[in-house]
């Protein structure tokens, strides 16, 4: 019965790579996948003090253009993260600021960084108005700011890392194509940078027609769609006494006479992705969301190669050779290549000859699952000596929860050797599944 | 040594305030429309006015100790004073429970082990979850939005130099990191 079947789907993997699409369940109880297909919306941000700024945004990105396409598919919202490179240089000179301030009344109090950068905020505006003593160096950090702003842009461009195909953000793109989903990149300034990297990526994995990219204020040259760029945007203003930047698309007020922004914020530099290029009162965000929609009705699915579920894994490694994914289950201790329908997933693509991915779903409905600890490992199944694996495991409602990278030693054919995640599926009191990384 | 530096990097406002305490900035009601007080009575001091907008709850009244963590009487891993700061601003439980639920990521942030990719991983991943919960309990297009806290409280956690700068390194630890946004309830 269940030996059979699986011994018939272990007929089928023999080929390099192998989808199982067409799981019997009239023969065995399959865990089902989700619907195929939806929008990613990947953003890479722009200058930000922190992470928390980046996923702020993505937010309020997500406010504006919705949770399903104009057909009805659902949209996804990540991150691609990369920090602003220099910043602790620059926290330097914010510090030198606080301290020219009144012999020293103002000293250690980074509370007011982001509203110092901006240029406005409650805290900053009350104490310029309260000791005017404060005004002028707290003016002065955006100015300083914007200089730093300049010079670390300058400086990414000039040493443009390429992309690591292990990397966190490589996996996940050839995991989001994998599934059958369309990507529109939203890429704010520096963030055009990677986003450009990202492209030429995601371009070898599926059709530039499935990958679309919108830029705000971009600081490249190259593009690869369309973009919006203010006319009061300081940064790029001061950017291109350095370097060739692109025109300007729109005009917006100054500062004393332009409205909040998104974020019911203002930034004196004109360069805020909220306060600027997504606030509803500037023709910066007209311009945008037509690109953004022209981008999104205009994309094309690529042609999925694996399933989604509640939660999945996909595993990827940098040259020839047969690497297998093992998931050991609460119930069912190894859902593998030999043996791939569980008891809560199934192991639904293999590779047997080289670069991968192998890829495992849980069950589309949570309650589908059974709770307990999940472990993933991976296994040297023949000619994989040295090889990097990297392991992605993501869920559908929190995106990625792990990356884990390993080498390979000597094979070990059927038998895992690296244990490499491992997570744990509760159900609290009201029905509610949810997943953890176990630490 | 620090002032020798400031001099270098900050001489005309440092001349300035060698000179004369209320010239730098701009004293003497030319200061751009600021209202300051006025009516022949001097301006209070920096110092004086930063402890007047303390004390009528205009500026927080933020813990500046040297360490990370800071004061956290009921170990729940928010600071004292960024939770006193919670309990004056938010009366209605669930905004509290949200508000409590981020600055208590923020406060990971700071402390999270930045050598161990998994701890960092696992931060952002409750950060998402709060930033959502925040989402979900303040709205994008109200006051105070969702980002207004969050940003307040933020800049509260990171109040210092030495807390500016471990939430740096939790920045730079996240470099290349894809952070999704959850879908459904994420409130705790």
């Amino acid at each position: 019965m269940n030996n059979r079947f699986r011994k018939t789907l272990s007929g089928a993997l023999v080929a390099a790579l192998t989808l199982l699409p067409a799981l019997d369940a009239s023969a065995v109880s399959v865990p089902q996948a989700c619907a195929r297909g939806g929008l990613d919306v990947a953003f890479f941000n722009g200058p930000m003090s922190s992470p928390n700024e980046a996923t702020y945004a993505l937010a309020s990105l997500r406010a504006q253009l919705g949770t399903t396409t104009s057909t009805g598919a659902p949209i996804r919202y990540e991150t691609f993260y990369h920090p602003t490179p220099g910043l602790d240089d620059f926290v330097a000179t914010f510090a030198q600021r606080l301290d020219s301030v009144e012999q020293g009344a103002l000293s250690n109090r980074f509370e007011l960084f982001d509203e110092a950068i901006r240029g406005d905020g409650p805290m900053l505006n009350a104490l310029k108005a309260a000791a005017p003593a404060t005004a002028t160096a707290l003016s002065e950090v955006a100015s300083d700011y914007a200089a730093f702003l300049v010079k670390s842009t300058v400086s990414l461009l000039d040493s443009t890392p390429a992309l690591d195909p292990t990397s966190d953000q490589a996996t996940r793109i050839a995991a989001l194509t994998n599934d059958g989903g369309k990507l529109l990149f939203v890429a704010h300034s520096q963030g055009a940078v990677y986003a450009n990297q990202t492209y030429a990526y995601a371009t070898t994995k599926v059709p530039p027609q499935s990958v679309g990219v919108v830029y705000a204020a971009p600081v490249t040259t190259t593009l690869n769609g369309a973009y919006t760029l203010a006319d009061n945007d300081q940064v790029i203003s001061a950017l291109s006494k350095l370097r060739t930047t692109q025109s300007v698309t729109d005009s917006i007020p100054d500062f004393a006479n332009r409205p909040a922004g998104a974020n019911g914020k203002k930034d004196t530099l004109g360069h805020g992705l909220l306060e600027v290029y997504l606030n509803t009162n500037l023709a910066t965000s007209a311009s945008l969301h037509q690109q953004l929609s022209r981008a999104m009705s205009s994309l094309v699915s690529p042609t999925a190669v694996s399933a989604t579920g509640f939660f999945e894994a996909s595993l990827t490694w940098d040259g020839p050779g047969d690497v297998d994914l093992h998931v050991a289950e609460p119930s069912y201790p190894d859902v593998f290549p030999n043996n791939p329908v569980g008891g809560s997933g199934v192991l639904d693509v293999n590779n047997s000859s080289g670069y991968g991915p192998e890829h495992y779903y849980a069950a589309c409905s949570a309650t589908a699952i059974e709770p307990g600890t999940y472990v993933f490992s991976v296994a040297n199944n023949k000619g994989a000596d040295g090889r990097k694996v990297t392991l992605q495991v993501s869920s559908r409602d929190n995106g990625v929860l792990a990356t884990a990278h390993a080498t390979l030693g000597s094979a070990t054919g059927w038998n895992p050797s690296l244990q490499l995640v491992k997570v744990n599926v509760t159900q609290d009191s009201g029905g509610q599944v949810h997943i953890s990384v176990a630490q | 040594m620090k002032r020798e530096h400031k001099r270098g990097t900050l001489a005309l406002c440092g001349a300035l305030l060698l000179a004369s305490l209320s010239a730098c900035g701009g004293g003497g009601g030319n200061n751009g429309g600021d209202s300051a007080p006025t009516s022949g009575k001097a301006s209070p001091t920096t110092t004086e006015a930063v402890a007047g907008l303390e004390t009528s709850g205009t500026l927080p009244k933020l813990d500046r100790s040297a360490d990370v963590m800071g004061p956290d009487t009921d170990g729940d891993g928010i600071r004292d004073d960024v939770k006193a700061v919670i309990t004056k601003n938010y009366s209605d439980s669930t905004q509290v429970k949200a508000a409590v639920q981020f600055a208590a990521v923020a406060q990971a942030q700071l402390l999270v082990d930045t050598g161990n990719p998994a701890a960092v991983k696992a931060v952002a991943v409750r950060t998402a979850a709060a930033v959502n919960c925040l989402v979900l309990t303040f709205g994008t297009n109200t006051t105070p939005s969702f980002s207004d806290v969050a940003r307040s409280l933020e800049a509260d956690t990171a109040n210092t130099k030495q807390r500016k700068q471990a939430q740096l390194a939790y920045s730079k630890a996240m470099d290349g990191a894809v952070i999704s946004l959850p879908e459904g309830n994420t409130c705790e």
